[in-house]
Order: structure tokens, then sequence, then C-alpha cells
């Protein structure tokens, strides 16, 4: 029997072991996911491709050999990247335990400038000089690498192209001819051969460098010259080249360019230049002896190529109703026209502007151009999305910022000497911060977050480190609140998650001593005195400040006498009022709660269009917010994959209100209580 | 016979002469047959053969970030019905995502090398075919393969040994190019730098791409999860390159 026993402790003991919980790390789960931590070990894929994959107790992945994060070098591409050792290694890399690229020496970048052979540069790269001589490799070009240069800009501006100019040649064939008629000449000899010489002039635009390689190249029957800053059509070389009408647009260049009857790349077009008098644009390229384009701008410009992106215009072929007086290209306005006035109040923006727009959100604007604090007016309606949009060659390209309100879109206003136009960003909401700030001072520095201090009210904040918050730095209790100035969003429907549930309603009842001279109602009606007579739960009355309540005292009894001590204020008549007003209560606890998430207190009414139309204050609580249109699809969907699970009238109704935008009105009853109940 | 004669029977002569030449210019199946008509190059045959399944491949991979299937091996999400590979990754909250692909070029090269490698054999089996339906005789020896994102181009080089001869002619082609004229080499430079601000920063500035490569449109679409499905876009070429990123995902409620 006592074998029984201790062989049935055993096992328990046994079982507990194991049944304790090992955390696993997998090289690769089920579902492809890399290094990733799991309870259940059947989560690891076993192998791939006929490798097996790893798979071990570890707290954290980091920890193993497979999970090692390495930065990833290939000494063939000279590329280096972080990653997962057994990823580099898979795909013939060489993993180093460095993860500061800038300390490896294969990864530290450099200024690598590719020229062709002509001198033109083809590329500029900011990379490692391993990654420099591939390039070269890949684009045929000669390299230079210096790695002195430590900086992008820096590189893009030390490397400036080799001057170009007219690279005349001149050859003098001859070619044999004679009179002889066809048949004569294909049954017969001829008697006589007369030679003919022509002489030929071609022209190419290149550099000194490209010039003389092509001297080389043809050898001594050529009469190779190159003239440094003249065009292939300049009279005065004598070329088979000559002005013409044509235009072209050139890669890497904006500007719609004239093109010479060889093909060469002339000036920029401007119309008035063909005739004779202009013989000058025609000799020389622009920027030397003198010449220069000045036939303003080309925006849609008939008579002008000189395109400008950054006052939004570049070369492109003209389209049907777009005329030129000559070629076929022209100066493409890159603005954006006709925009919706959902989009964009004014309807239009110009290349490269950016603004923030989106339903149902607050406006924030960049207080100035130094700091990154921002103002915000207005609230986020639940279902909000901030979107950035920007005007990129006549499309308007939106990006969402967030969908739950941890990015939120700020919008300044810049001027230039082209006019005023706005920029935005999409911004960090660190609302997550608030609650750990314990004064005003912290709460409103926006370098915490973008929080406000609503006085009067306190959280009992739980830090993660388990310690609850009730007193600032210096030991005073708190008697105000930092919440989000912007609430981030809930997902609110999974109501076993939802925060709102998590905060309660639960009422404060401040008590205050009353002196016998002093009536009830006066107490009552007086907030000046309910301060000052407070003895519980002070930071409830309105407008309390630490330090408020004098504390008359009774004879014999001290302020601190009462505090916390129920039993003793009853038993000297110190009477337990309710605070005064709920609506006071409820509206600083309802700033609280939806200053901390999509809780709250409004419903929404809106048109078929999904247009608000009214907002109306209610207790009902949250499910009210499901009437609110937002992003209509968007929500539509939402609601339809919660509710799945109940394929009932209720589900039927809810997505029916959102997707028309209708108002949408269900009386809960109990589910949901006012705030304020006891 | 007289002169008028003479003359007469040289121009029918002559006539005739014309005629035949250009009947066998004109006609192909009768120069073949006496020789004097090409057969098409074994390296334009090839070319015109995998420069279509080359092409198809990389309009596959790049709407799908990069793998042909990515399902198989990689982690992906859906968008738009396509399944897009994520190239930066976590599946945490809150911590910046881990590069998938550190050697993405070199992937893009293997996973077109892996997908044609049929496709060359049977290319190269049609042409020995073709040549041997011409009369010759034609062998194979096969070479490796080999795929280079360049830039403008991507050149598949294909070291098989082809020759054919006929009577006392014999060639022998080695290497064989097939080039592809595409710019996803310079859409991944862009990608690889878009990666990199997501692995350290959890995003990446796109307006300053645009700035810098006006040829680009670069969007940003977000799904519910956290997802960011980046699309690529050469305005010049209309060429696509789009792949996903999860990176500093905040939960909601986020405590």
């Amino acid at each position: 029997m006592n074998k029984k026993i201790l062989i049935f402790f055993a096992f328990v003991l046994f079982a507990s072991i194991v049944s304790a919980q090992v955390t696993y790390c997998c090289e690769k789960t089920i579902n492809n996911e890399p290094c990733v931590e799991t309870e259940n070990i059947g989560d690891c894929k076993l192998e791939e491709n006929g490798i097996t994959l790893g798979r071990s107790p570890a707290a954290n992945c980091v920890q193993t050999g497979y999970c090692q994060r390495v930065t990833c070098v290939d000494l063939e591409s000279g590329t280096c990247q972080t990653s997962y050792k057994s990823k580099c290694i898979a795909q013939g890399g060489d993993p180093n335990p460095e993860l500061n690229e800038f300390l490896i020496d294969s990864c530290i970048p450099g200024c690598c400038a590719m020229k062709d052979t002509t001198g033109l540069v083809v590329n500029i790269a900011f990379v490692s000089h391993i990654r420099c001589k591939k390039l070269a490799k890949d684009w045929g070009a000669d390299v230079s690498f210096d790695e002195s240069i430590d900086s992008e800009d820096l590189c893009a501006a030390s490397n400036t192209p080799d001057a170009r100019g007219a690279c005349v040649i001149e050859a003098t064939t001859a070619s044999p001819s004679s009179s002889e008629g066809f048949f004569e000449g294909l049954f017969g000899d001829s008697n006589e051969d007369i030679e003919t010489f022509s002489i030929t002039t071609a022209c190419v635009m290149t550099t000194a460098k490209g010039c003389l390689d092509k001297r080389n190249s043809l050898g001594a029957d050529y009469d190779v010259g190159f003239h440094i800053g003249y065009l292939c059509s300049a009279p005065e070389l004598e070329t088979d080249c000559a002005p013409s009408e044509k235009t072209i647009c050139v890669e890497g260049r904006n500007e719609v360019f004239f093109v010479d009857t060889c093909g060469n790349i002339c000036n920029v077009y401007d119309s008035l230049k063909l005739s004779g008098d202009n013989i000058n644009y025609w000799t020389y390229i622009a920027g030397t002896n003198l010449v220069e384009v000045d036939c303003g701008e080309g925006k849609d410009s008939p008579t002008c190529g000189n395109c400008d992106y950054l006052d939004g215009s570049k070369c492109r072929k003209k389209s049907r109703g777009e005329s030129v007086d000559y070629g076929e290209y022209i100066c493409k306005d890159l603005d954006c026209k006709k925009i919706p006035s959902e989009i964009k109040a004014d309807g239009e923006a110009r290349n490269g502007e950016t603004w923030c727009g989106g339903e149902g959100t607050s406006t924030i604007t960049y207080k100035d151009d130094i700091t990154f604090d921002v103002d915000i007016k207005g609230e986020d309606k639940p279902g909000s999305l901030h979107i950035k949009y920007e005007c990129r060659e006549g499309e308007v390209i939106p990006e969402v910022c967030s969908h739950l309100r941890d990015k939120v879109c700020a919008e300044g206003i810049k001027t230039t000497e082209k006019g005023t136009s706005s920029y935005a960003s999409c911004i960090q909401n660190r609302w997550e911060t608030c609650v750990f700030q314990g004064t005003e001072e912290t709460c409103l520095n926006q370098e915490n977050g973008i929080c406000k201090w609503v006085q009067g009210v306190t959280l009992s904040v739980m830090k993660k480190d388990g310690e609850v918050l009730t007193t600032d730095g210096d030991g005073d209790k708190i008697y105000g609140a930092c919440v989000p100035e912007l609430a981030p969003a809930f997902e609110f429907w999974k109501e076993e998650d939802s925060i709102c549930n998590a905060l309660g309603t639960s009422v404060n009842i401040v008590k205050y001593h009353e002196s016998w001279y002093r009536s009830r109602k006066e107490m009552e009606d007086e907030w000046e005195r309910k301060r000052e007579h407070c003895v519980e739960n002070c930071y409830c009355v309105k407008d309390y400040k630490a330090g408020d309540a004098r504390g008359e005292i009774l004879s014999g009894k001290t302020f601190e006498d009462y505090l916390d001590n129920d039993d003793k204020a009853r038993e000297d008549g110190v009477v337990p009022i309710p605070f005064g007003d709920f609506s006071d209560w409820k509206e600083t606890s309802t700033v609280i709660c939806t200053a901390l998430g999509d809780c709250g207190r409004m419903k929404i009414t809106t048109d078929n269009t999904g247009k608000i139309t009214s907002l109306e204050d209610t207790s009902k609580g949250i499910k009210n917010f499901l009437g609110y249109p937002g992003q209509a699809i968007e929500w539509s969907k939402i609601i339809t994959s919660v509710f799945v699970n109940k394929p009932d009238k209720e589900q039927e109704e809810i997505t029916e209100a959102a997707t028309e935008g209708t108002t949408y009105e269900e009386d809960y009853g109990d589910e949901v209580g006012e705030n304020g109940d006891e | 016979m007289n002169k008028r004669g003479q003359v007469t029977i040289f121009i029918i002569i002559a006539i005739l002469v014309v005629a035949i030449v250009a009947v066998v210019f004109m006609v192909p199946k009768i120069r073949e047959g006496i020789g004097i008509g090409k057969v098409e190059s074994p390296e334009n045959f090839i070319q015109t053969c995998l420069e279509d399944v080359i092409k198809e491949d990389v309009e596959t991979l790049s709407l799908q970030g990069g793998s042909l299937d990515p399902e198989d091996k990689e982690v992906f999400t859906l968008y738009d019905d396509e399944k897009v590979s994520y190239l930066c990754y976590t599946e945490k909250y809150f911590e910046v995502c881990m590069p998938q692909q550190p050697l993405l070029e070199k992937h893009i090269e293997n996973e077109i090398q892996e997908s044609i490698e049929e496709d060359v054999n049977y290319c190269f089996d049609s042409l020995k075919e073709s040549y041997e339906k011409k009369g010759y005789e034609a062998s194979v020896k096969k070479g490796d393969l080999r795929v280079d994102l360049l830039p403008k181009r991507i050149i598949t080089t294909i070291n098989n040994t082809f020759v054919f001869s006929k009577g006392e002619q014999t060639e022998r082609h080695e290497s064989f190019s097939v080039i592809v004229d595409n710019n996803l080499y310079e859409l991944i430079g862009v990608v690889n730098s878009i990666v990199e601000w997501e692995s350290y920063y959890g995003g990446a500035p796109l307006s300053l791409y645009m700035d810098n490569y006006k040829y680009l449109k670069i969007e940003k679409k977000l799904k519910s999860d956290g997802t960011k499905i980046y699309i690529l876009t050469d305005r010049n070429t209309e060429t696509i390159f789009q792949f996903a990123s999860r990176s500093v995902v905040y939960p909601s409620g986020g405590i």
C-alpha cells in the first residue's frame, strides 16, 4: 500500500514537471513564419527541401544559433543586410555577428561614381566598395570609389559630368563609277574606270574623352576634331547636321529638347529660336558663350520646353487637345486638378504637395517649422481614418496612416517664392505614455506624447512593473489625469477585450464636513465651499486643486481625522453627499473615458451618402457607434465578420445601418448602464 | 544568223535568267532545297523560345514580392487576390521587422533559374529537332544555367553546346544568352532601401523616394492587421513590383 502511494505521488510529481510550460523556438513555423517562440512544438515546421529545421527549447529565439541576428554579407554582390543566421546561410551569404554595418570592413559605404567610356556619369551610389565594383561590372562602366565621402548628398554633389561638345568626324571616301549599261556590265568588260571622291562630315555630341576614343577606333582615314561647347548644328563646323523642328524628351532631364537633323540633342525647345536671327542658339550649348534658355516657364506652353519639376512640369508626349508649335512634346502640367472636395477643399494641389484628410478626424497642425509640436482641433470619431494625401504627377496618392490611430496625420503650411503649399506626415501617436505622466507639466510636454491634462479625476494606473501610480515624482497625491489627446481606436465590438469595460462606471463620493452655520443647500450650490470643506475624494470636486481644502476643524478634530474614516465622519455628523450634480461627474469621467479610447457618449446621425448630419449626447453605450458610417464599406466588412457567429436579425440590422449610413438606434436596456449609476 | 536574231536570242536568255533568279530568291522552299535558304540561328531560336517564359515569370514574381510560389516557403499575405510575400516581417507587436530576403537579387535570380530549367531543356530539344528536320545532324551538350539581373535587362546565360553539321560543314555554338528588357534591377534597388527603412524605423519616407526617382510611383496600402503592401510602379514602362512588410505594429487597445 505504501508503495502504491509512493508511485502515485511520483507520477503526480512527474506529470507536474512535464506539464510545466516550455517555450520552443521554431526556425520556421508551419505557416512559414521565421524564428517564432511558441509553447506548442507542433507549430514548428520539421524540414524544408530535405533540410531539418531547428526547433529547441528557448525562452527567446535570439538564444538559438539558427535564429541569431546577424549582418548578412554577400561578397559577390557587396550587399549587407540584417537577417537571421539560418536565412543568410541558406541564401549563400556570410553571417557576421556584428550588427553595426559601419564596423564591418566590407560593408562600410563610400561614394561610388560610374562613368561610361565618354566620361558621362551614368550612376552614383553610396555603397560599399565591393558593391561598387559589382555595379561597375553591371553597368559596364569605369568606376571611382572614395571612402572619405561619408554621405549620399556629398557623393551626389562631388560628381559632375565632363564638359561636352561637338565631335566632328570628317571622312574622304573614293568610289568607282562608270557609264556602262546593265548588259555590258553583266556580260562584258568595261574599258574605263573613273574614281570620284566624296567628303562626309558626321558629328556627334560627346565629351573630349569620348571623341578621342572615337578617333582611336576609326583610324587614320578619318579626321576627328573636338569642339568644346559647340553644337553639331553650328554652321562654322560645316557638318551634315542642321537645325530641325523635331523635339524630344531626354532621360534624366525634365525639359523638352531640340534635336538636329543628325539626331543629336541640342538646346531646350524654344519656338522663337528657329528663325535665322538665332544662329547662336544652334551654335553653342546653352550656358556657354552667353547663350541662355530664356523662354520662361514651360508648363503647358506651346512655345517653350523649359519644364521645371519642382514647379510641376515635365517633358511628356503631347496628348489630344494639346498643341505645340513644333515637335510632339510638351511640358506637361504635373499638378493635380479637379480633386473631389471631400479629399481637398480647394480642389487643387501642386506636384509634391501633401495634406491630411480622412473622415471623422480631428485636425492636427504643426505649431511651427522648428519643433514637432502640434495643435489639435476637434475630436476623432470612432472609425476615423487619418489619411495622408500626396499629389504626384497629376495623381492623388492616399496613404492611410493607421487603422488604430497609433499614427495620425499632421499638417503644416510652408511658404516659398512660388506661394504657399501644405506638407503633411504620418506621426506617431504615443498615447500609451500619457497615463504615466504624473504632473500637468510633464503631461503637456509633447516629447512625452500628445496628451491632455484633466483636472479633478484620477486614474489608478498600474505600471508595467506592477506599481500603482498614485503620487507624482515629489510624492504628492495626483489630483488630475494625463490622458491621450488623440484617443486610440479599439475593436470595441469585441466586448471581452473592451477597455471600456475595464474602466467601469463607478461613482466617487465626495465627503465634506458641514459647519453648523452653513446650510446644506449652500454647501451643495457653492463649489468653492465644497473644495474648502472636502475631506474625501476631493479630486472629484470640480476644479479642485491639491491644497484647496483648508480643513475647517471641528473642535478637537483635524482634517486628517476624517480621511478614509467614514465611521468617524458619521459619528461627528459629517454627511456624505453624492457628488452633487451627476452631469458634472459624467462630464469629467466621460472626458477620461473617451480620451482613452472609442467609448463614450456620442451618437452620430448620417444621411444616405454617409455625411454626418448631427451629433447627440447619449449615455446609451458603445453599440450606438455602429451607426457611424466612417469608411462605410470597411466598417460593413468588419461588422459582418465580427458577427458572423451570430447570424440573426441583430447582425442584419447592424450591417445594413453601417453600409447605408442610416441612423441606428436600439435600446439595450440594462446591457450598458448609464454612467453615474450606483 | 543575222544581227536581229542574235539580239532577240540574247533578250530571251536575259529574261529567262532574271525570271529564274526572281523565282529562286522569292520562293523560300526552293531556296532551302538548293541549300541557299538560311535556317534560323540557334541564338535567335533560343531567344524566341525562352523570352516569353522569362517575361511571364518576372511578371508573376513581381506581383508576389519576389517569389514564384510564396505559399511553399515564404510567409505571405493576401492582397487583391495575390499572395504577396513579406520582405520584412515580425509577428510581434511594437518591434521592428526582420528582412526576410537579405539577398533579394540573388533570390529572384534563383527563382527564375529554377522555374525555367525545364523550359530550357525543351527549347534545346526543339532546336535540335528543327535542325534535324532540315537535314542536319545536331547534338546538344548541357551546361550550367545562370540568370543575372542587370541594369535595364535580365540576361539568362545558358552554357549549353549546340553542334550541327551537314556534309563537311560543321558549326559549334557555345554559350547562349537570352536578353529580356526589364528594369527589375532598378526596382529591386529601391525595394532593398525601403526594406532597410522598415527594419530600422518601422516605415519608409515615400515622398523622398519619389523625389529622387521621378519615374516611380510608390503606394503604401495598409491592412487591418498592420501589414503594409508597398506597390512600386514604373511610370514609363508600367511595370509593377509589390511586397508586404509588417513592422512596429500596435495592437488594438495597446495595453
